[in-house]
């Protein structure tokens, strides 16, 4: 018997039955609770892992289940969704054991993680996603799931920022949905297939497929938080960390970026897409995202929102690695999908470390933090130096793979928006390392908590240093095989056919 | 045995100074400054030539030591010697000297050009802390003037690099100094890294940061100056710029740089050991008036060089020295990169 079709719902069930118990546990159970949450997060892994080496050697794993009338619900592992896959199951294990430690003593852990383990259900289902239909069901599943993370501290900002989230995102959905129909009723499949399903259609059907695309690509870019759809992200910073952690890195822009890496490659196709004359407004689109996410936090004195505004100025390089059209552009894009989510979970780790530790929130309020949080400030260190794209950090391969992409199609301006947004992340981003490292420390933090001789507790210090370590060691590995630049070569290949 | 040695040591000398940087390593070791070079003299006492390929490192790197690279590190490992002794104890201050240091040695090391630009970036964001590390308001206005400066070098050097990866595939120094000479991106790719270098090497009009800096910073850091940015400013355009037989002079210079800035700093504190805007402009003059008369054959540079006169009188011997090693290897510099571009 073939087992290898059960693997993709065993995937979803990692997450899915853990996150269906501990809702029914009380919040005394907190054994229990992390057990089932870390078991759950390595059983997941080990899954991965298994489909990893049997995708890399050719294996095939698929289910299908009769939705509708001539529309399935499509799970399927393939290289592209292995990579999204494996960047969800790693960081949700680094995460539960961050968030167990964060939310240590607080109310509704049970709630949290109940969502929490959902939340990573419906990431994983929007990779797995082996059609259209399938991928917007898990997406809107996403956007339910995570609305009761963001409002969880129940303040008047958190639902404020909960209320924007779901008017943005479930407006996007609708955008989304209706891309989808009327895309099924041209077409009649939505299977995503490599080189896309429209190759057939003749030229009279150009500009309905053109609108097609806009719908699709404003209810993706909300959650991407392209501008001018990406006012929900820096409000949605006053969930608690291992939720920003979550959104920014592992689940909702991701879902959106990956949505429409999907849409172009496997719907459209990315020669058919750039025939159509779609992709040239998507780099502009993504080029002023890049600018403005950047420009807008050199601006920001909350660490988290400054953080907010870097994601939808790092995750529009994803799109723009999309929309440059080339083999090495897109290997840039789909390493940058990895290569964020790593830096840009370090950062948010040691942003809830210094507010749980001091009570800092500001990067006003950073001066000297260094002295205080060593090891949380040279974990910050890294994902910093990632972000402006300085070597051996993993951000340095990512803009590397964009910039000889843009050089391959042609397309010299991109090197400017590379270099100017290199130039405004070390504005925005060097100034908070100078306060931490040489400024002297004030004679009393905000909100100071002691945990002895260690400079906070070990469960929130060791998953920035690993998001650190692994942020370095995919940068100064990348050429080695399952790096993930070696896999996002694998699925290039597969798109465009190369050698 | 020997082999393995040296191949050991090419590893240690980069990878030991990382590792020191971990303040809970240093502070368990007595003179961890000066152990800290140790890989690197072993290297330097074993015989021969040795190249370490690491084709998995950083898109593709590698280490090696020939003769050329003998001497280029062994002043290196002179200047961190002294500046080692010269340096008070400070665990923050240790930190910062390991990273400067190790990237210091790995730029000198490297084989590529990716492995250069990483290990010169370290040492740039390594070196920025040690200048201003001081705490006063004299030495931070150099750190920032200097941070801004290896920022857009940076950016400069890693445009450039793109478009050598574009044209060449191999980056290795020696390959591409070969095919950057001609094709498409060679102008830009010149004018990019000439660029780059020349603001780290501090010429006008970028060369401020740097004069403040002999005057601000302590002596070990002041040592440093001509040995970490200047030198290897200059070794970087060696290694990336297609100068093709004008090149030969210029490891030379490098080393006159380094050793200018040895007996230099090491024996004056704080004098005026790099010429003044004026002098610079002086430079510039004698360039133009080079640039125009191009069309001669040969190195009709070295003329010009020869009516160059150090602005007189220079406060003592030792700033001379030292003033005149940055002073000569910038006009030459740029000389040799006019005339590849009349070429």
């Amino acid at each position: 018997m073939n087992w290898d079709g059960w693997i993709p719902p065993l995937l979803l069930a990692s997450s899915l039955l853990p996150g269906l118990i501990i809702f029914t546990l009380a919040e005394e159970q907190v054994r229990l609770r992390t057990l089932l949450n870390l078991g759950g997060a390595l059983v997941k892994l080990a899954l991965v892992g298994w489909m990893l080496w049997g995708v890399y050697h050719g294996h095939h794993y698929e289910m299908r289940l009769a939705l509708l009338p001539n529309l399935e619900l499509v799970l399927r592992a393939d290289p592209l969704a292995l990579l999204f896959i494996t960047l969800s199951a790693v960081l949700w294990l680094v995460t539960t054991v961050y968030a167990i430690g964060y939310l240590e003593g607080s109310p509704h852990r049970s709630r949290f993680f109940g969502f929490f383990s959902l939340c990573v259900t419906a990431t994983v289902g929007v990779a797995l996603a082996g059609n259209l239909i399938t991928f917007l069901i898990f997406y809107e599943l996403l956007t339910l799931a995570t609305y009761p993370l963001i409002v969880h501290r129940g303040t008047e900002a958190a639902r404020r920022a909960g209320q924007s989230y779901l008017a943005y995102t479930l407006g996007g959905g609708a955008l989304l949905l209706l891309g989808t129909v009327w895309l099924y009723t041209l077409t009649g499949t939505l299977e995503f297939t490599p080189q896309g399903i429209l190759d057939n259609l003749g030229a009279e059907h150009h500009p309905t497929l053109i609108m097609i695309f806009i719908l699709l690509i404003a209810g993706l870019g909300v959650k991407a938080a392209l501008v001018p759809l990406h006012g929900w992200l820096p409000q949605a910073m006053v969930a608690p960390a291992p939720v920003s952690a979550l959104l920014h890195a592992v689940a909702v822009v991701k879902a959106g970026a990956f949505g429409i890496m999907r849409v172009v490659y496997d719907i459209f196709g990315i020669e058919f897409a750039a025939g159509l004359g779609v992709l040239r407004p998507l780099a502009w689109l993504a080029a002023v995202t890049v600018f403005y996410g950047s420009l807008r936090a050199l601006f920001q004195d909350d660490l988290k929102r400054r953080l907010a505004f870097s994601t939808i100025s790092q995750v529009a390089y994803i799109i723009l690695g999309v929309a440059i059209v080339g083999p090495l552009a897109t290997i840039g894009g789909l390493v940058h999908l990895v290569h964020q989510g790593l830096m840009k979970i370090t950062l948010f780790f040691c942003a809830g470390n210094l507010a749980e530790t001091l009570g800092i929130h500001k990067v006003s309020e950073m001066d000297g933090v260094g002295r205080r949080m060593p090891w949380t400030m040279a974990a910050f260190t890294v994902g910093v130096f990632g972000m402006i794209g300085a070597p051996p950090v993993a951000g340095f391969i990512s803009k590397w793979y964009l910039g000889l992409g843009a050089l391959e199609a042609d397309q010299g301006w991109v090197l400017v928006v590379l270099a100017g947004s290199s130039l405004l992340n070390a504005a925005y981003f060097l100034p908070i390392l100078h306060r931490a490292w040489f400024r002297q420390p004030p004679e009393s933090w905000p909100k100071e908590r002691s945990f002895g001789r260690q400079e906070t507790a070990w469960m929130l210090l060791l998953p920035p240093l690993l998001t650190a370590a692994m942020a370095l060691a995919v940068g100064l590995l990348a050429t080695l095989p399952f790096s993930p630049l070696e896999w996002a070569r694998l699925v290039a290949q597969r798109e465009f056919s190369q050698p | 045995m020997n082999t393995t040695l040296q191949t050991l040591a090419l590893w240690l000398t980069v990878v030991w100074p990382l590792l020191l940087a971990i303040p809970t390593l240093h502070s368990r070791l007595p003179w961890p400054r000066h152990l800290a070079l140790a890989p690197a003299l072993l290297l330097l006492l074993l015989p021969g030539d040795a190249t370490l390929a690491l084709p998995w490192l950083l898109l593709g790197s590698g280490f090696a030591i020939d003769g050329e690279i003998r001497w280029l590190l062994a002043m290196a490992v002179a200047l961190w010697l002294m500046a080692a002794t010269l340096t008070k104890p400070s665990a923050r201050g240790t930190t910062l000297f390991m990273l400067t240091l190790a990237g210091n040695l790995g730029a000198i090391l490297a084989t590529t050009l990716t492995g250069f630009f990483s290990f010169t970036t370290l040492m740039g964001y390594g070196f920025y802390g040690l200048l201003i590390q001081g705490g006063n308001a004299a030495s931070r206005r150099v750190g920032h003037r200097y941070l801004l400066i290896l920022i857009v070098a940076d950016l400069l050097l890693f445009e450039a690099l793109l478009l050598a990866a574009a044209t060449s595939g191999d980056l290795r120094y020696e390959t591409v100094r070969q095919t950057m000479a001609e094709g498409p991106f060679a102008q830009l790719y010149l004018w990019m890294a000439l660029a780059g270098f020349l603001l780290k090497i501090g010429l006008w009009p970028a060369h401020r940061w740097l004069l403040a800096a002999f005057r601000s910073t302590p002596t070990a850091t002041a040592l440093l100056l001509g040995g970490v940015p200047v030198a290897m400013g200059l070794l970087g355009a060696v290694r990336w710029l297609p100068l093709g037989e004008h090149a030969l002079y210029l490891p030379g210079i490098a080393l006159l740089t380094l050793g200018g800035a040895i007996l230099g700093v090491a024996l004056q504190r704080r004098q005026e050991s790099v010429p003044p805007p004026a002098a610079v402009w002086r430079r510039l003059e004698l360039l133009r008036q080079w640039a125009e008369n191009r069309g001669q054959t040969g190195l009709s540079w070295l003329a010009a060089l020869k009516q160059y006169k150090p602005p007189l009188p220079w406060p003592k011997l030792p700033g001379f020295v030292a003033g005149w090693g940055i002073n000569i290897t910038l006009f030459v510099l740029l000389g040799l990169a006019l005339a590849w571009l009349a070429g």
